[in-house]
């Protein structure tokens, strides 16, 4: 028998900002990367103005990012974000197994969320690697290859544009990969667009009582 | 101009032996020239420069003994002609560069040097054939009269390539090495008579003469009056007159005493339109810029370079979108600079800055000393600073001595709306974008494999529909290829570049190029196609062979000239195929007309995708390659077009270089649209499988 229903803040203000001005800046930037990685053969102004809009936005990323590092870690709330030894496996075994199939039988979801542990295990897996690898790894190539637009030999120590921009639209291609990911897990929730009204207003509902289980 | 056209056209006509004389080759004009056709130059100004006594070689008064004048005795009593003869790559040609055949830097196994005395010239497509070498293409007279239009005098005109003294002055005991030479009727070998015909000094008045007659020197050269060259070029300021033999000196207008004043003369500093006495136009002329017939401009057909003022829509030229070409062919003659503001004396104190070409002094930011005026005048050193292009390979320990765009220009202040521009300034040369299209029609091809019927090559023009020389024909102009090239400090950049390539038969081992004379043998016989080559070629069966047909496009075809070719002694004759690039560093239009559009290179239609075209029609067999001193890496194969013809196929990232679109997919590419697509697959079976899932749930709890 399930239990009743409360209303619950998961996420601040300074959260949900932080959340959709990253998930614009991340549309924007894929967008304007594939425009400028493929671009039209018709040419005209728009090469240019998405080299600036591509640029702009990748600032934004970085400073909000910076931001919201500083924030957690100041906070402490960084610890979240660390993913435990039993993330990695029972728990994330668990999850997954979920994912694979409990969710079909409609068994009920393994981990209960609470503001306070609201990150599941392999959302914690995932967003580590994401925040410790593709992350960095976007920001030092984009910014290495706007750096050799004034220095275009702190480029070439670093490999060259060819290597720089390579790799750059490898993390691009798995970014987007995340992206599709994230936006199809929100869907996974109670139900389909209970996790985004989350995120848009802050609260979302869960089971009152319960304790978490095993 | 026109004028001397016509003064040489009467004297040629009045005199048959002159024009029967004088080699075949250097009497053809390239099909494309620019001709300048301002009015004459205003009388000189006021010359500070003291009267000239004309003296002759043994330094006696020359008009008066009615001998050649000798410029190295008259400008010598002044000035170090002997320094200025030597550090003078515009006199030396590649004399002082000379190695054994096959060590020159352009990789032909027959070149000598890297100018045009013993390099190879595809345009004209004679060699000057090795010391001791047999058969004889080109001796060293036979070069002075080929090259008249395009060298100054002295170096190899006046000095042995075997023993350094004067020509026909061999050591004792010694055949002379400079004796034999091709006579221009027969085709026999003969020696030349260097007593008779002197040699071509260094011709100061060439460059130093408000009013050169070039013609009369070129004239004089061919006949073979070498000696008479100097006096020659004074014809059209009235002191001197041509002669049937040789020259007159008009004694009327030279005191006995052989002083001419500098005025009387014209003497002054090179100007822009001495340049283009060898060089093509170069003038401050606002008249209109036409293309017509003549041999003044062989270096617009090469390297579309046009520098003059005149606006591109005021050209006498049917320029496609004419009435839009305001710019004029080049901003920096409009802005009243001439060539030697740029290409200067390197010891000019006036340019000399001690610092951008590496001070003489390790640890000097700047050197302070200069040479004096007058020390400057004594011995002006003639190794004009130049640039570096594919196609100036004379004098290679000059190359980048000019002070490049760079230099003059802060590009970073004017260049705010161009993304990354520090990027573009270090993988671009500033014509990339400044020099988007030429309009002069250049030579893309030159094929010797086969002649026309008036023996020339079969040639290809790109940037024109119709006939090159034709003011009627439209000039479409030409987007360059834009290539990097390795220039010579080893730094690799984007150019534009017009690519010449060239085929021409050669023989033997190590191979030598099969001479013109004897290929004309070998596919004529007399007035015609020799049988076999016509059996071979005459694809319509009219008993004629048309322009199309001119094409050894299949190896029965290679082969029927080839066992002509062997039939006259050519051990293995074979087809040599080059491409030489010629650099695009004129033709520098108005900051409006630079390209601005970034999809011209960035994107899958940019200038570093598209196939570039080399040749409409090509000859059988192995593709041509770049020659060796050009620096130039070709960012892709040479592959054959459905049409019968030659392109250039890029590839992604030529020689390290990463343009942002115009990239093909990387292997990192394909495994992160692999990681894109599994997550798509993955996303679709999950939520397709919970759809079905929960659509059976749900009919499972309606049914009960």
């Amino acid at each position: 028998m399930s239990q009743p229903m409360q209303k619950v803040r998961f996420y601040t203000p300074y959260e949900r900002l932080w959340h959709w001005v990253q998930a614009v800046a991340v549309a924007v930037l894929a967008a304007t990367g594939f425009y400028l990685s493929f671009p039209p053969a018709e040419g005209g102004e728009g090469f240019r103005a998405a080299v600036h809009v591509h640029n702009a936005f990748a600032a934004v990323l970085i400073a909000n990012a910076g931001l919201a590092l500083f924030y957690n870690l100041a906070s402490g709330l960084i610890r979240r974000y660390v993913p435990t030894a039993s993330d990695l496996f029972s728990q994330g075994v668990r999850h997954a197994r979920y994912y694979m199939f409990g969710i079909f039988r409609g068994e009920p979801h393994p981990f209960d969320r609470t503001p306070e542990k609201r990150l599941l295990p392999l959302q914690k897996v995932t967003y580590f690697a994401i925040l410790n690898l593709l992350l960095p790894l976007m920001v030092v190539t984009g910014a290495l290859r706007f750096i050799a637009g004034h220095r275009p030999e702190w480029a070439d120590a670093f490999g060259g544009l060819p290597l720089l921009a390579t790799l750059h639209r490898f993390g691009a291609w798995l970014f987007v990969a995340f992206l599709v990911l994230h936006i199809y897990m929100t869907t996974t929730g109670r139900t389909l667009l209970a996790n985004l009204k989350t995120m848009l207003t802050g609260y979302g509902e869960r089971e009152c009582s319960r304790e978490e289980k095993p | 101009m026109s004028g001397a056209v016509l003064i040489l056209l009467g004297l040629i006509l009045a005199n048959p032996a002159a024009a029967d004389t004088a080699p075949a080759q250097a009497l053809d004009p390239p099909a494309v020239t620019i001709r300048n056709l301002s009015p004459a130059p205003p009388p000189p100004s006021p010359s500070m420069h003291p009267d000239v006594i004309l003296l002759d070689a043994q330094g006696r008064i020359a008009p008066a003994n009615g001998t050649p004048l000798s410029l190295r005795k008259s400008c010598g009593a002044c000035h170090d002609v002997e320094f200025i003869e030597k550090n003078n790559y515009h006199a030396q040609a590649g004399l002082d560069e000379q190695s054994d055949a096959g060590r020159a830097p352009s990789g032909r196994p027959w070149d000598t040097g890297p100018g045009i005395f013993g390099r190879f010239d595809p345009f004209l497509g004679r060699a000057l054939t090795p010391p001791g070498e047999e058969p004889l293409d080109l001796g060293s007279a036979d070069w002075i009269r080929l090259f008249a239009a395009r060298h100054v005098g002295g170096g190899p005109a006046e000095r042995s390539r075997s023993h350094g003294g004067i020509l026909g002055s061999p050591p004792a005991g010694v055949a002379d090495p400079d004796g034999p030479s091709l006579d221009d009727k027969t085709g026999e070998r003969t020696t030349w008579d260097w007593k008779k015909s002197g040699t071509v000094e260094l011709n100061c008045l060439l460059c130093h003469l408000r009013r050169p007659d070039n013609m009369q020197r070129i004239r004089a050269i061919q006949r073979g009056e070498f000696a008479w060259a100097s006096t020659a070029i004074l014809t059209g300021t009235g002191l001197a007159v041509p002669r049937e033999e040789g020259y007159a000196w008009n004694t009327e207008r030279i005191p006995p005493d052989g002083a001419v004043s500098a005025t009387t003369l014209g003497l002054g500093h090179a100007r822009s339109d001495n340049c283009r006495q060898c060089h093509g136009r170069a003038c401050r002329c606002t008249d209109p810029v036409v293309f017509q017939g003549g041999r003044d401009n062989w270096q617009a057909e090469a390297s579309g370079s046009v520098f003059s003022p005149g606006r591109m829509s005021q050209s006498g030229m049917n320029l496609a979108g004419k009435e839009s070409l305001s710019s004029p062919w080049d901003i920096h003659a409009e802005r009243l600079l001439s060539c030697n503001q740029c290409h200067y004396a390197p010891n000019n104190p006036a340019y000399d800055r001690g610092g951008l070409a590496g001070p003489g002094v390790r640890h000097l930011a700047f050197d302070a000393r200069r040479a004096r005026e007058s020390e400057y005048l004594f011995r002006p050193d003639h190794n004009l600073v130049k640039g570096d292009t594919a196609q100036g390979t004379v004098g290679r320990r000059f190359f980048g001595t000019m002070r490049d765009c760079r230099d003059c220009h802060r590009a970073e202040e004017t260049h705010e709306f161009l993304p990354f521009p520090k990027t573009h300034f270090a993988a671009l040369e500033c014509t990339a974008c400044h020099v988007p299209r030429l309009f002069p029609p250049t030579r893309r091809v030159t094929d010797w494999t086969m002649l026309e019927p008036d023996r020339k090559p079969r040639v290809e023009h790109a940037g024109v529909q119709g006939a090159v020389d034709d003011p009627l024909s439209l000039l479409t102009g030409q987007v360059p290829a834009l290539l990097p090239r390795r220039a010579a400090d080893e730094s690799v950049r984007l150019e534009p570049q017009l690519l010449h390539t060239a085929w021409y038969w050669v023989a033997g081992e190590p191979p030598r190029p099969v001479r013109l004379r004897d290929l004309e043998r070998a596919l004529f016989d007399g007035d015609r196609y020799h049988g076999d080559v016509l059996a071979a070629l005459d694809r319509d069966r009219d008993g004629s062979l048309s322009h199309d047909e001119l094409v050894l496009d299949t190896p029965a075809r290679v082969e029927a000239v080839v066992r002509r070719l062997q039939a006259l002694g050519y051990r293995t004759p074979r087809i040599a195929g080059e491409i030489q690039p010629f650099t695009v560093a004129h033709g520098v239009g108005h900051p409006d007309s630079a390209q601005r559009d970034c999809a011209a290179c960035h994107g899958p239609a940019g200038r570093m995708c598209q196939p570039h075209p080399l040749a409409e029609a090509a000859p059988a067999g192995a593709p041509p390659q770049p020659v060796a001193d050009a620096g130039l890496m070709l960012p892709g194969p040479i592959v054959p077009t459905p049409a019968g013809g030659l392109a250039l196929r890029p590839q992604r990232c030529p020689a390290g270089f990463y343009v942002m679109g115009a990239q093909r997919l990387h292997w990192m590419d394909w495994l992160g649209i692999l990681a894109l697509a599994g997550t798509l697959g993955g996303v679709v079976l999950h939520s397709g499988l919970r759809a079905f899932v929960a659509l059976r749930r749900k009919r499972a709890g309606g049914a009960a």
